[in-house]
């Protein structure tokens, strides 16, 4: 729980700490920036659950003063429209059906799990005979790719607010709280503790600042001798298990020597003196759990997690510990109760406040109305405030962290029909690597995988062949007016 | 209990919270006389009593006419790492905190296939074993569970080593694992450290091991397909996870060592032994506490307009429907009762709620009542179960339908067709202030669809007929609009009633669900899915068949001790192959 009590002014960043590289300087000095003059390329996919209502999408199509912010979007502001790309009629429907139907059921376990997929879950599964399968996501292409993995401490990072746990829909409960998937066996569990994320930001396992070199050395040696044990007693179980067996194995060594090359390899952690570090000891806490309390004003602030995740984000980037992330405002068919969120009167030109509390999420969507609207706008509001601090980061003296960062926020169905159709796709940032900003794209129903095909490829640079599954096998395409 | 890495300002219930937990700990306890003997139907030979399941294949040809199922490794989920690293190391530190994420799959968080383990998840447990290790050897009490000798006496810490290794990999180490797990002791000393510090670190070195963190089950003859009997240690392992969610104690890895556990007569002995210790509220709490919803009650929205709920009710309502499943468990009496039996768990906040007179005042002192001037008979009239099922602003008789049908009767009906329009519903008002609109008669007009209309059919009359609960649980008469609350309804048709039987109110619903076949073999299979940690396949049928044909004999009480006995005492509980 995120205890109301803590003023988050006071944890972060206020006093403009700057991190004093609390382990091992001597030991491994680490001046990768300063040898490496290009600038980081960043992905940061942020899942917006139950989809969007229909001020979501703007009236006007074109680019610059031709279209205009919808009443859903108003929270990024001009300073931000100028730098937001919107794509309408992207659809996800055809992973699923030949027939260009936009519909899959259940609706929420299917349509989450292939967001970041463009895979159909079921048919992965029953080809591999497995009881949970997808396919790799798109954030873990580019974690994987050459030119990402290695490259700074985390190849990637995995973060969500969601809690309490939703209902899963009648799927494996991964579809529909995990989209970031590093293989189609392994989803990615996300972090929703502020300060276990900061923990695995900093390293906090590592060296108390004032240790002498000797003493760490010494320290690394026993974590050093602890997982060669690890590694020499999975390795002989691995070789006496059935091949069907290993599978556990081979996740569990490749888990346990991610963690070797963090922990041993002590050049891991924050990048660059100047990175600032907020306090840990202040940092809020939450925890995702079926158990807690029902979320209330009482007992939780979400606004509180949201703002301790939107910091940790851009600390995450400012400090170059992970160039990938991948971000969960909350499961899919989440039934948080909003009651934190006053109720707003929707039109097509704007909002205003109409006062009450907005009510449980997931009974909105199907609703449709205020309450819907007013949820979705609160969250897009928090995806304004994370844009805006990456924005105000300057990371060469033309350009902010924003500038090389995607933003894709989107959803995984269309609103409260659970179509997988006409999905919410805002892009936000990534002008300086290759993004067209401003502008509001009209599709005539083009796959979403095509948009991550164009990520990939012409922003990233991966030269990938294909990215995910099309049931009527229309070939994969490049979306050309993304691209400036 | 201290948390690990997670101080807590709001109260949480444990367990069962303070009172419940003691109440159901004597309710397991006093259970002594209570006992059924399984009968012990399975061949007994031809299993190796050792750890290593080497002889494991059983002999005769009996084993190879069955498929036992696919059980692959199975990492501990928090709940059983948390209760495991109390059991063994004594430790008051929770480590496993409600962030350690693991899948879950047909409704429980324990279920191998959905196991894995990631970077971030690894981290933790190499992070939570030093913080473990440490916490063990800085108490003397706790060090000598694994110590007892001089650990610079050069064979100290090699046995220390076997000693720990046996409890927390839940079988002998081979020597080359000693060796293993001594070089890290060893090398410890080499920096210096002095023999407390070097058994730390190898006592840090087992916990972040993948044989403690996963039970892992081997094939004698990895890449067959045979099946063959666990061998002993495993079967331990199976048993105590199923009923204790932890780690083998000490008699059961002795029963293990010498062998006896593999025959039937001690087998069933050890899950009597099991349920009748404290640590089987465990598994009424992982159990029960995620097939029944128990667990979700907490944290499911209950809109403003109904006063009445409040989250110290929730809690109550929560754990009353734990305590009301370790009722039937304690007192053994007929699982077919659990639909109707008028009994009530209650403390001065459910009492309240209940309208049952009571002495108790304020949150968490239980008393059980079976009080019959209520409204509240079986397990359709609990609180939780009422909330649990229906929408945060009304009654969902879809909802609270498909949730009987798909939980208790394991009928889930097929998916909704593509575009199908929803129930109008009242407007949004102020905290949900609307007058809530007739839910039958807008439920009526969707199922006047013809689309809708098949499906609805197979479950919508369970919860018509509990209409008289609005969405907090509370008894009504009349909708909010005044209009009279109708419980009169047919249910699906079945074979003992092919037109569909006409039932009315709580009582009649739970009188049908109780009589109908497949209540009875809707809870061996989620018994089953729950106790083996995997989902059945079309093969574990013949298995179920004969755990329930054992469990309804003539003559017996059909009690969930029976029921548990009787899959138990199946070969799918006690064999195993490999995936090929």
């Amino acid at each position: 729980m995120i205890g109301r009590s803590l003023s988050r002014r006071t944890l972060l960043r206020g006093a403009g700490v700057a991190l004093a590289l609390p382990w091992l300087e001597s030991l491994a000095p680490r001046p990768v920036r300063a040898q490496a003059p290009e600038l980081p390329r960043r992905f940061l996919p942020i899942y917006l659950p139950n989809g969007a209502p229909e001020f979501w999408r703007p009236t006007q199509s074109g680019s610059g003063d031709a279209w205009r912010l919808s009443s859903l979007l108003e929270p990024f502001g001009a300073s931000l429209k100028s730098k937001l790309s919107i794509l309408t009629n992207l659809e996800n429907g055809s992973v699923f059906n030949a027939d260009g139907s936009a519909h899959v059921e259940p609706t929420h376990g299917r349509l989450g799990g292939a967001w970041l997929t463009c895979v159909d879950a079921v048919r992965v599964r029953a080809e591999l005979s497995l009881t949970e399968a997808n396919g790799i996501s798109a954030d873990q292409v580019l974690a994987q790719h050459g030119s990402f993995r290695g490259k700074t401490s985390r190849d990637s990072l995995q973060l969500g607010l969601s809690t309490p746990l939703g209902s899963c829909d009648g799927e494996p409960c991964s579809s529909s709280r995990s989209v970031s998937w590093s293989s189609s066996t392994q989803p990615l569990y996300k972090l929703v503790d502020p300060l276990e994320v900061f923990n695995q930001l900093v390293g906090v396992s590592m060296e108390p600042s004032g240790t002498s070199a000797i003493e760490a050395q010494k320290r690394l040696a026993r974590s050093q001798s602890v997982l060669d044990a690890v590694l020499e007693n999975a390795s002989r179980t691995r070789a006496r298990l059935g091949v069907s067996d290993r599978r556990r194995m081979d996740e569990f060594l490749e888990s346990v020597r991610g963690v070797e090359r963090r922990v041993v390899g002590v050049s891991a952690g924050m990048g660059h003196p100047g990175c600032p570090a907020p306090l840990a000891s202040a940092l809020p806490r939450a925890e995702q759990s079926a158990v807690a309390p029902r979320q209330t004003t009482a007992t939780y602030d979400k606004g509180l997690h949201a703002d301790a995740m939107n910091d940790l984000i851009a600390m995450a980037f400012e400090c170059d510990v992970t160039r990938v992330i991948s971000y969960m405002l909350e499961d899919e068919r989440s039934e948080f109760t909003y009651d934190h969120v006053e109720q707003r009167a929707f039109t097509a030109e704007g909002s205003r406040s109409k006062g009450g509390a907005c009510l449980e999420y997931h009974t909105a969507q199907h609703e449709g109305g205020d309450v819907f609207a007013s949820i979705t706008w609160w969250n897009v509001g928090k995806v304004a405030d994370l844009c805006r601090k990456l924005d105000a980061i300057q990371e060469a003296p033309s350009s902010s962290v924003l500038d090389n960062t995607v933003v894709f926020l989107g959803a995984c169905m269309h609103g409260g029909d659970h179509q997988g159709d006409r999905l919410p796709v805002a892009l936000v940032g990534g002008k300086n690597v290759g993004l067209k900003n401003d502008q509001h794209l009209v599709f005539e129903g083009r796959p979403l995988r095509d948009l991550y095909f164009t990520l990939l490829n012409d922003v990233f640079g991966l030269g990938v062949r294909d990215f995910g599954q099309n049931a009527a096998g229309v070939p994969i395409q490049r979306i050309a007016e993304l691209l400036g | 209990m201290k948390r690990l890495f997670q101080p807590r300002s709001a109260p949480r219930l444990r367990v069962l919270g303070l009172l419940g937990c003691v109440c159901l700990t004597q309710a397991l306890a006093c259970d002594s006389g209570i006992r059924e003997q399984a009968s012990a139907s399975a061949g007994e030979a031809g299993y190796s009593a050792g750890g290593r399941p080497s002889g494991g294949a059983a002999s005769g040809g009996a084993a190879q006419a069955f498929d036992p199922g696919r059980k692959e490794p199975h990492r501990l989920n928090s709940t059983e790492y948390n209760a495991t690293v109390a059991d063994v190391l004594g430790t008051t530190l929770e480590a496993a905190n409600g962030s350690w994420r693991g899948g879950e799959l047909s409704g429980f968080d324990n279920m191998a296939s959905v196991l894995g383990v990631d970077e971030a998840q690894y981290q933790r447990y190499f992070e939570a074993a030093a913080t473990l290790a440490t916490e063990v050897m800085a108490s003397s009490d706790l060090r000598g569970r694994f110590v007892s000798c001089n650990l610079s006496d050069a064979s100290c810490a090699t046995a220390s080593i076997e000693k720990a290794g046996l409890r927390l990999f839940r079988r002998p180490l081979e020597p080359d694992e000693v060796r293993t797990y001594r070089r890290v002791f060893d090398s410890s000393r080499a920096l210096g450290d002095d023999e407390v510090a070097a058994f730390t670190l190898a006592l840090r070195a087992l916990l972040s091991s993948a044989e403690f963190l996963y039970r892992i089950e081997f094939d004698p003859t990895p890449d067959s397909t045979e099946a063959h009997r666990l061998g002993a240690f495993e079967l331990a392992s199976r048993l105590s996870y199923f009923l204790w969610s932890s780690a083998p104690d000490d008699a059961l890895q002795e029963a293990a060592g010498n062998g006896s556990l593999t025959q039937s007569a001690a087998l069933a002995a050890n899950v009597d032994r099991l349920l009748d210790d404290p640590k089987a509220a465990r598994f009424v709490t992982n159990f029960a506490g995620q097939w029944l919803g128990a667990r979700d009650v907490l944290s499911h929205p209950v809109a403003p307009k109904f006063y009445q709920w409040s989250q110290r009710v929730a809690r109550a309502a929560s754990q009353e429907m734990l305590l009301y499943f370790s009722d039937f468990l304690r007192t053994g009496r007929s699982w077919f009762e659990f639909p109707t039996a008028d009994i009530n768990f209650i403390d001065g906040e459910l009492a309240v709620f209940y309208g049952i007179p009571s002495e108790l005042t304020g949150f968490g002192t239980f008393e059980r009542v079976e009080y019959l001037a209520d409204e509240r008979a079986g397990f359709f009239g609990l609180a939780g179960f009422l909330a649990l099922s229906s929408l945060d602003r009304r009654t969902s008789p879809s909802r609270r339908g498909r949730w009987i049908a798909g939980n208790l009767l394991c009928t889930e009906p097929p998916p909704p067709p593509a575009m199908v329009p929803e129930l109008e519903d009242e407007p949004a008002g102020a905290g949900g202030a609307a007058a809530a609109p007739n839910v039958r008669d807008q439920l009526e007009r969707h199922r006047s669809e013809p689309a809708c209309a098949g499906c609805h059919a197979l479950f919508d009359p369970y919860g018509l007929a509990l209409e008289q609960y609005d969405a907090a649980g509370v008894y009504r008469k009349a909708y909010e609009d005044g209009t009279q609350v109708v419980t009169t309804v047919t249910l699906p048709p079945s074979a003992a009633h092919p037109q569909g039987s006409v039932i009315s109110g709580l009582e009649g619903l739970s009188r049908a669900v109780s009589a109908d076949p497949n209540f009875a073999v809707c809870f061996t299979k989620k018994l089953f899915t729950y106790g083996m940690g995997r989902v059945t396949t079309v093969n574990d049928e013949a298995h179920l068949k004969s755990a329930r044909d054992e469990w309804l004999r003539a003559g017996e009480t059909p009690s969930i001790r029976r029921l548990i006995q009787a899959l138990i005492a199946t070969e799918a509980f006690r064999s195993r192959r490999g995936g090929g």
